[in-house]
């Protein structure tokens, strides 16, 4: 959005008050009192999303999760996957 | 519990000027300015977010979410992961809608509304669209008619392919 210069309030209404309304979810989708208190804090300019707040709850706090999958409570599991075109990570040549 | 989000600039999605916006429970409780110490006087904990230089729209939905992964439809190595509850809310979604696509053979309905009942029970507002690419569609009961009736969480019947794997549609 911010590289190909298009307005925050051209293209939110197309993420969330649209969305809400043709999925008929009466309490989504838009910041009015009585909604449910589902609510992003972005940065100006970067658009970085600073934090999530679902339903009332912190989901994330200074720009990380601070949530967990519960499945990870009692688990050692430890899972790493980071995909070609993953943001910042150097393509892999085929057949190299 | 309240939570007072400060200094931020509305979005509600449209633009309204610096608004304060409070938070009780899990509702939106009012927009505007707020009385810090009459919220003092009431005598029960609160949070406070300073959200300076920023903007504070309302979360996203995502209206079409693989959440038991991806088919793959080259191969079935090309079969996906399902996304997991970290990555969904690192991308600012609080809402989010569960489809399956062309697998509605090792990827199930019931699977889905798993799926759809424990992100709920993480926190995220979670709904499904029953069917998948094959017409007629894959049902949990016995029609779409009776899956929008009676599980809350379908909203239509979604991923339906209308002439090739290429071109789909949820009604």
């Amino acid at each position: 959005m911010v590289k190909h210069g298009y307005s925050l309030d051209l293209v939110l209404p197309l993420v969330t008050s649209n969305t809400a309304s043709v999925l008929k979810l009466e309490k989504k989708g838009c910041l009015e009192v009585g909604k449910d208190a589902d609510v992003l804090i972005v940065e100006r300019g970067t658009l970085d999303i600073r934090h999530v707040i679902a339903k009332g709850r912190r989901m994330v706090s200074d720009g990380e999760p601070i949530v967990r999958e519960k499945f990870l409570e009692k688990s050692s599991r430890g899972i790493d996957l980071v995909g070609n075109k993953f943001p910042g990570t150097v393509p892999t040549a085929v057949g190299a | 519990m309240l939570l007072l989000i400060e200094n931020g600039e509305l979005y509600d999605p449209v633009p309204r000027g610096e608004q304060p916006v409070l938070i009780a429970n899990d509702r939106i409780e009012k927009i505007g300015p707020v009385d810090r110490r009459a919220l003092d006087t009431l005598d029960v904990e609160y949070e406070v977010i300073d959200a300076s230089d920023c903007f504070v729209p309302p979360g996203l939905i995502d209206p079409h979410e693989h959440l038991l992964g991806g088919s793959g439809e080259g191969s079935l190595a090309l079969q996906s992961p399902e996304p997991f509850l970290r990555e969904i809310v690192r991308a600012g979604v609080t809402t989010i809608v569960g489809t399956l696509g062309v697998d509605t053979t090792m990827k199930t309905l019931p699977g889905l509304l798993a799926r759809v009942k424990a992100l709920e029970e993480e926190g995220l507002s979670t709904f499904m669209w029953t069917g998948g690419y094959n017409v007629p569609p894959t049902t949990v009961l016995d029609s779409v008619r009776e899956d929008m009736l009676f599980i809350d969480a379908v909203v239509g019947a979604g991923a339906v392919a209308i002439s090739t794997s290429s071109c789909v549609g949820s009604w």
